[in-house]
């Protein structure tokens, strides 16, 4: 016989457990009692059977619940047991809760946004922000129904600069998921695309489930260009809506929500410039009042010119009259120098009796009388005269 | 409104010369916001009032006069497209 310890036997309980593959992932349906809420977060209860029958249950605090928790709630659990070594305890835990009655689509559901968020798809951080402007939208949707109709009507009262591209696919039935997943990487494929709207009017959630197809939801978020999601109604959530960069409540939400609406953009458009006018014309004011300030400077500090008017009248006429002095002076001065000048001018002193004696051959003035012989002819200049004479003789006189 | 159905390849990709409404809208919100702080001197600010003013002209003429362009490309499901998927409402 051998013996065994209790960890060994309670680590044997655990290994067979883990192996089993329904005990790791399954659905339970039963009744919430012993509800305990740890202060750590984690929510212990037990899930009431019939006949008696318990089994206990941990959901940590990460596990989304829609509602919150109450005893004798109706639930399905989904999750694996597991045994808790330092108690003995077996308990389940327990990764989604759903009330009770919740059809097996919504569990599906359920069982892929966790698996989705596991991976980060649904991570707000990879949200990208929408282009304030865009220029080139896509929407992916049926090019027969309403909704393109209600985008196209929006856009072009909007902001009908935009440019609208359709990608038709279907949008529900077996084609909708390869339409939808082909349209996104078409869409990706253009040139210079904004914004993509993957739109579907409302429906049931048999009719919207195209858009909660693990596929869509890789493409989405596969999608360069930022994904808006308008799928069905308000409280339709499908995982297109999760994955996707925004979500719209509804398709026409989705273009409000995409396009600027011109009214506003004029409105603004008008403030601006009314801001400009302003701005300019208390520049233009205050430039005003500064040039006026220095004028007024200007003006204090100006010169009397009446002063200066008559101070330059005086000086102008002292200079005048000691100009006029000057040159009476001076004509004075000039009348004697030329009094003195005709005095000493040849004329008059032949007027005055004197001759001018020449010899005739050379034409020279005979000034000493050594220079004149007997027989030569000579030329005498008188006053108002000329006349030709010959030399009789020479006296010379000491 | 006219749809006109192209080939993907048909697209262009290359925007023209002329400024976009985005750009020149906020090219506006900029030029405003620098008269608005002041600091320049008074041909600079004639001169950035006046580029306002412009800027302003145009971002309205091309709300006003543009016309919704509406493209559709071309994809394999498109014509498998059910009436069940004509929504009504």
């Amino acid at each position: 016989m051998e013996i065994y310890s209790v960890e060994q036997i309670s680590k044997n309980i655990k290994d067979l457990i883990e192996q089993d593959v329904l005990l790791q992932d399954m659905w339970v349906q039963g009744e919430v009692g012993d509800l305990h809420r740890a202060r750590s977060g984690h929510i212990y209860f037990s899930l009431r059977g019939g006949h008696a029958s318990m089994l206990r249950c941990v959901m940590f605090r990460n596990v989304y619940s829609l509602s919150p928790l109450e005893i004798g709630d109706a639930v399905v659990i989904h999750g694996k047991v597991s045994i808790y070594q330092p108690r003995g305890d077996l308990q389940i835990i327990v990764d989604i809760i759903q009330p009770e009655g919740v059809g097996p689509l919504q569990l599906k559901l359920e069982e892929l946004r966790l698996k989705l968020k596991a991976e980060g798809l649904l991570e707000p951080t990879r949200k990208r922000l929408l282009p304030i402007f865009p220029k080139r939208v896509c929407v992916i949707t049926s090019s027969t129904g309403s909704v393109w109709h209600d985008i196209k009507t929006i856009a072009a009262r909007r902001y009908p600069l935009v440019e609208l591209v359709l990608c038709p696919s279907p949008v529900q039935g077996e084609m909708a998921v390869p339409g939808i997943i082909e349209g996104l990487a078409k869409v990706n494929n253009l040139p210079e695309v904004d914004v993509i709207i993957l739109a579907r009017g409302g429906g049931s959630l048999e009719d919207l489930w195209s858009f909660n197809d693990e596929s869509v939801a890789r493409a989405i978020h596969a999608s360069k260009v930022p994904v808006v999601s308008a799928i069905g109604h308000e409280t339709d959530e499908t995982i297109a809506d999760l994955v996707s960069d925004v979500r719209a409540s509804t398709p026409s939400a989705a273009a409000e929500l995409v396009f600027p609406d011109r009214e506003s953009l004029i409105e603004r458009i008008l403030m601006l410039q009314r801001t400009l006018i302003t701005s300019i014309s208390n520049q233009l004011n205050s430039k005003t009042e500064q040039l006026q300030k220095v004028r007024d400077i200007l003006e204090r500090i100006r010169p009397d010119l009446n002063d200066l008017n008559i101070q330059i009248d005086n000086l102008m006429r002292t200079a005048r009259a000691s100009y006029e002095h000057n040159l009476n002076i001076h004509k004075t001065m000039l009348e004697s120098l030329k009094k003195r000048l005709e005095s000493l001018s040849p004329h008059d002193i032949l007027y005055r009796g004197y001759a001018i004696v020449e010899s005739q051959e050379g034409g020279n003035i005979i000034r000493d009388a050594s220079e004149l012989k007997t027989g030569n002819n000579i030329q005498v200049t008188v006053h108002r005269g000329v006349f030709e004479a010959r030399v009789e003789s020479v006296k010379a006189v000491q | 409104m006219q749809e006109v159905e192209i080939e993907n390849s048909q697209m262009d990709g290359t925007c023209s010369d002329r400024l976009t409404f985005e750009e020149a809208f906020s090219r506006l919100e900029e030029v405003v916001q620098r008269l608005e702080q002041g600091g320049l001197s008074l041909t600079d600010a004639t001169n950035t009032y006046e580029e306002g003013i412009n800027l302003g002209k145009l971002c309205s003429e091309m709300l006003a006069a543009t016309e919704l362009k509406i493209s559709k490309i071309q994809t394999s499901y498109a014509d498998q497209i059910f009436p069940a998927d004509i929504d009504l409402d």
